[in-house]
This record gives C-alpha cells, sequence and structure tokens, in this order.
C-alpha cells in the first residue's frame, strides 16, 4: 500500500484561492470580450488577493500550536500566516496602483494572472518547511517576476530590467539550490527540523560541506532580499520594471524573503548560529554602507528608493542576525511599517510619472506637494517613515531591531544602524525639500501633460491605506507587536 | 533478489542486440565501392550531411510548437506511472491527476485561443 499524506486543504488555502484567481485571469484573457478584459481580471485578482487575506488571518487564527502539514513538507503556523497576510495586502494594493497605469492592452490581463500567481508562490514560499518546497516555491514566484518585469515591452528599460533580472536571479536561485543540494549531503536530509536533528546527533556543525551548504543558501536568499552584496541587480531592476512591479517587488519579495531566511537559519542550522548570526551582521552592515551611500548621489527617484530598500534590508537584517525572540518579533513588526512605506513610495512615483511621462527624478518632484497635496503628505509621511522618525511605524520598527541587537551585546551594530539612519536623511529630506521648496516654474515643467492631472480613485486609495499603515503603525503599536510576538512564538529559537 | 532484475537484464540485453546487429548487419550486407569515392561520404539511409550547416532562417512557430510539445509530453510522461499504481492510489491518485489535467488544460485554452497553435 502506497502511503499517501493527509492533505490539509486549509492550510493551502491562501495558495490555492490566489492559484484560482490566476487561472481564471488567465482564462479571461482569451475569453473575455476585449473591452471588458481589464475590468475582469483585475477584479477576478482582487478577489483573489481579498480571499487570500481572509484565509491567511482565518489561518492565523486557527494555528496557535505552529505544526507542520501534509507530510511534513509545509508549515501551518502564525509565523507564515502573517507574512500571507502582509503579501497578500500588498499584492491587493498592487492591483489598485497597476489600474490607471499606462500598459500595452495586450497583455494586461496576463499581468493580473501572473501578479496573483506571483503572491500564490509567496503564499506557498512561507510556510516551506523542507529543501524541496523552499527551491520549488521560490522559482515559482521568481519566475512570475521575471515576466512581470519585462511585460510592458513598449516601455524603455522594462525589457532589460527583466532579462537583467531573470540572469541574475538565476544565479541566485543557482546559489540556493546548490547550498540545499551540499546540506542535503552533509546530513542526507531534506525538512529542516530534520536537518537540524542530522546536525546535533552527527556533530556536524564543523562539517565543511554543511558551513559552504548554509553560506550558499545564505547568499540565495539574499539575492532575493536584495541584501549587499547581493544587491546589484535591484537598482536596475527597480527602475526599469513598470512602476507597480518594482512596488509589488520592494514590499512582498522582500518580506517573504526575510521571514524566510530566519525561518532557515533558526529551524535547520541552530549549532551553527555561532557562524550565521557573524555572516548575517556582516551582511546587514554591508546592505547599510551600500544603501545609504549609494542613495546619496541618485538622482532618479526610483533608484533612489531602489537603495532605500536596500538599507531596509540591513536594518531588518540586523534583527535577523541576533537570531533571538526579540529579533524574530522585531523583524515581524519591522515588515509591517515597511511593506506600506515602500509600496507608497514607489505608488506616488507612478502617480507623478503618468503625470509627467518621463522617468522621475528629484528636481522634477518640484512643486509636487502644492499641487497634489494628499500625495504630497503621504510621500513625505513615507519618507520620514524610512528615515525611522518618531510618528511613523518606522521610528518604532527601527527602535525595536537596535533594541534586539543590543539585547544580544552587539553595540557596535547598534551604531552603525544609528549612523546610517543620519546619513539617510539627507536624501529622504531632498525629496521632501524638492517637492514642497522648489517652485516648479524655476523649472520649467508645470505644462508638461496640461490640464488637471488625473484622478486615480484606486491609486489614491492604497497610497491611503498605506499612509494609515505608516501612521497607525506607530500609534497602534502594542496589538501589532503582540501579533508579531505570536507569530514569533511559532519560531523554535 | 537477483531473479527481480531478470527482466532488467533481458531489456538491457535488447537494448544493446538491436543497435548492435544494425550497424554490424549493414557493413556486413552493404555493397559499396572499395574505394572512398564521393557516394561512400554520403549519409546513409537517414543521417546527417557532412559540411558546413547551411544558414537557414526558422519560423518562430518552430520553436513555440517544440515548447508546446514539451508541455504536453511532460503530462503523458507523468500519466503513465500514474497508470500503473492507479488501483492502489484510488480516488486520490485520480483527484490529484485530474487537478494536475486540470491546469494544464486551463493553459490549453490559453495558447490555442491565443493562437499559439495556428501556423
Amino acid at each position: 500500500m502506497i502511503h499517501r499524506p493527509s492533505v490539509d486543504w486549509f492550510a493551502l488555502a491562501p495558495a490555492l484561492i490566489l492559484l484560482g484567481a490566476s487561472g481564471l485571469a488567465l482564462l479571461e484573457a482569451v475569453l473575455v470580450p476585449r473591452g471588458a478584459r481589464k475590468v475582469v481580471a483585475a477584479a477576478t485578482t482582487a478577489l483573489g488577493f481579498l480571499g487570500g487575506i481572509v484565509a491567511a488571518i482565518w489561518l492565523y487564527v486557527d494555528s496557535v500550536h505552529g505544526e507542520r502539514v501534509i507530510a511534513n513538507a509545509l508549515y501551518r503556523d502564525r509565523w507564515a500566516a502573517l507574512a500571507i497576510v502582509i503579501v497578500c495586502c500588498v499584492g491587493l494594493a498592487s492591483v489598485a496602483v497597476s489600474w490607471s497605469e499606462r500598459m500595452s492592452e495586450r497583455h494586461i490581463a496576463e499581468y493580473y494572472a501572473l501578479l496573483a500567481a506571483a503572491g500564490a508562490g509567496m503564499a506557498f514560499f512561507v510556510g516551506a518547511a523542507n529543501l524541496m518546497t523552499l527551491f520549488l516555491s521560490l522559482e515559482w514566484f521568481s519566475l512570475c517576476l521575471y515576466v512581470m518585469c519585462a511585460v510592458d515591452s513598449e516601455l524603455e528599460g522594462s525589457l532589460e530590467a527583466g532579462l537583467k533580472y531573470l540572469i541574475v536571479g538565476s544565479f541566485g536561485s543557482a546559489a540556493l539550490l546548490f547550498g540545499s543540494a551540499l546540506v542535503y549531503g552533509a546530513t542526507g536530509k531534506l525538512g529542516f527540523v530534520e536537518i537540524a536533528q542530522a546536525t546535533a546527533t552527527g556533530g556536524l556543525s564543523h562539517d565543511a560541506l554543511l558551513v559552504v551548504g548554509l553560506a550558499l543558501v545564505l547568499a540565495g536568499l539574499g539575492f532575493k532580499a536584495s541584501a549587499a552584496p547581493f544587491h546589484m541587480w535591484t537598482p536596475d531592476v527597480y527602475e526599469g520594471a513598470p512602476t507597480p512591479v518594482t512596488a509589488f517587488m520592494s514590499a512582498a519579495t522582500k518580506t517573504v524573503a526575510l521571514v524566510v531566511a530566519l525561518r532557515v537559519l533558526v529551524t535547520a542550522f541552530p549549532q551553527e548560529a555561532r557562524l550565521w548570526t557573524w555572516a548575517v551582521a556582516g551582511i546587514a552592515v554591508a546592505s547599510l554602507a551600500i544603501g545609504n551611500l549609494a542613495a546619496l548621489v541618485q538622482r532618479d527617484v526610483k533608484r533612489m528608493l531602489a537603495y532605500s530598500s536596500i538599507s531596509h534590508a540591513g536594518f531588518m537584517l540586523i534583527a535577523v542576525a541576533t537570531g533571538t525572540p526579540l529579533g524574530g518579533r522585531a523583524l515581524m513588526y519591522y515588515l509591517i511599517p515597511y511593506s506600506a512605506i515602500a509600496f507608497g513610495g514607489f505608488a506616488v512615483v507612478a502617480a507623478r510619472e503618468r503625470e509627467l511621462g518621463v522617468p522621475v527624478t528629484v528636481d522634477n518632484l518640484a512643486g509636487f506637494g502644492w499641487e497634489r497635496p494628499f500625495l504630497g503628505i503621504s510621500m513625505t509621511l513615507f519618507m520620514l517613515g524610512s528615515a525611522g522618525l518618531p510618528f511613523t511605524g518606522g521610528f518604532v520598527g527601527k527602535f525595536y531591531a537596535f533594541s534586539a541587537a543590543y539585547d544580544h551585546g552587539w553595540i557596535w551594530l547598534v551604531i552603525v544602524g544609528v549612523v546610517a539612519t543620519i546619513v539617510s536623511l539627507y536624501y529622504y529630506l531632498g525629496v521632501v525639500r524638492a517637492m514642497y521648496m522648489r517652485p516648479a516654474e524655476e523649472l520649467r515643467l508645470a505644462a508638461v501633460a496640461g490640464g488637471s492631472p488625473p484622478r486615480e480613485a484606486l491609486l489614491q486609495a492604497a497610497v491611503g491605506a498605506a499612509f494609515v499603515v505608516t501612521f497607525g503603525s506607530f500609534f497602534a503599536v502594542q496589538p501589532l507587536i503582540e501579533l508579531a510576538r505570536h507569530a514569533a512564538s511559532s519560531l523554535p529559537f | 533478489m537477483l531473479r527481480d532484475w531478470l527482466p532488467f537484464l533481458i531489456y538491457g540485453l535488447f537494448a544493446l542486440v538491436v543497435p548492435t546487429s544494425m550497424i554490424v548487419a549493414s557493413f556486413v550486407f552493404a555493397q559499396r565501392p572499395a574505394r572512398r569515392t564521393r557516394a561512400r561520404g554520403l549519409p546513409f539511409e537517414s543521417g546527417v550531411s557532412r559540411g558546413a550547416m547551411k544558414h537557414q532562417r526558422f519560423t518562430i512557430s518552430f520553436y513555440l510548437t517544440a515548447m508546446l510539445f514539451i508541455l504536453f509530453d511532460i503530462e503523458i510522461v507523468f500519466m503513465y506511472p500514474l497508470a500503473v499504481i492507479l488501483h492502489r492510489l484510488a480516488w486520490f491518485g485520480f483527484a490529484e491527476f485530474a487537478f494536475f489535467v486540470a491546469i494544464l488544460a486551463v493553459a490549453y485554452v490559453y495558447i490555442w485561443r491565443k493562437g499559439a497553435l495556428e501556423w
């Protein structure tokens, strides 16, 4: 008799709902009349993400005790569920921002299908419990993102971005796969928990194969999280890809990569903690240094935000590096305002881009704050939140990450973080200065498009939601930290 | 133990004997000039002619069709092992496979309506 695994359909629900939405959107791409295609596909995808949010919240409530399901291949716990909620919220907002993006109508329904499929892959990825599901789901959402970057072939740089991401991303995937093979070779196990057990019983924690494997797995996840020195694709891809895609990638991909990185490190490699805490701390310092210094000299706002997202990866990796429950909580909390800030920033850039029809530089943001008061105030808040100033969730996130490092006895890491924050103020406040303190007439940009700016209610709603999360995560800090604490308690620290 | 491997051995033997006999037979029975003439250098029955490849342009349809063929070929490759153990997997296996086929059916409808099958 062949052993059949019992399938916990409920644990799979978010991924299945999104996969269903993706398949439906793909069918709508060819079966629905051309005129109605966009609205039907967008609505299907939005419903898919809404369903994903509901299922993930339900999963969060119903999975107090984390467990492995479906032949121990997938985690059903709060750590995964909370990450799925973040991904689905970002996905829903992406649908709203994509709505009025000027994209070629030929592939519009396919674009939404890919968005839902990427979300499904991410929902699977955060639950991965062995090296096989880890790699499978990584490729699943990566392939969707490669195509999404290149989807607008008429946009200058879009194809280039897609190709760059494909090649560098495949390199990262290959590193992860090779690392997985080495880890499997050293321990003979695929499951994260079993790898840790085999390492403990076999006394393998200094085994060269295992350590090299761990380093490669870390590098592979570093590529996806765009942490330095694995960041080189980030500015080009973020700049070239259609802005809604950039917004989705910067928020969702980074979230899942960091969430999974911490899970893999503490579940599969607790014996090697002495090694990887230092390695991750090194990556964090490199990300902070490269992200912040390179952002200082950027004129293109999308590139600047790309480097800013690298530096954010550095701040979050400080929390990962500690490998303590406090670090886990700090990471999960930080991800909530971070996704809102990163997504919101790119959404505002998308709005300005549509107004001007050219790439947005710091110079042609001039006067934006006065022309579009709501978007201007939102962008100001996102920039202040990125810098980690009070009254935004970014402040609490950074504070929490620093306190995790301090608690771990790494005061030097806190000092590096604070210096990086001070440096970052220059370019974040530069955006605010450009929006409010430089008159548009001076730069002769006023009448580029002519007429009143497009209304874009959906984009404004998405920016508004990001605004509320950024602002609200400062004031509702206690409930959110409780959520993060429950989520982190399902990891074996 | 060894008995289990007997069918495999026979299969391997066949795999060896059939092509070997073909090659040997072609040497034994072929009538060809002893001298190296031009006809001797030509490919025998089927085969690739020697010499530089001519630069030819292929229509993109070849690539598209080849790719799509592989996709559905894989579907069939998975059907064989399923057929062998279907009675043991019962409805579970059937449902799982129906799910797999359904996903490919969505892809099929998509490529068909998209016109990828038009030559």
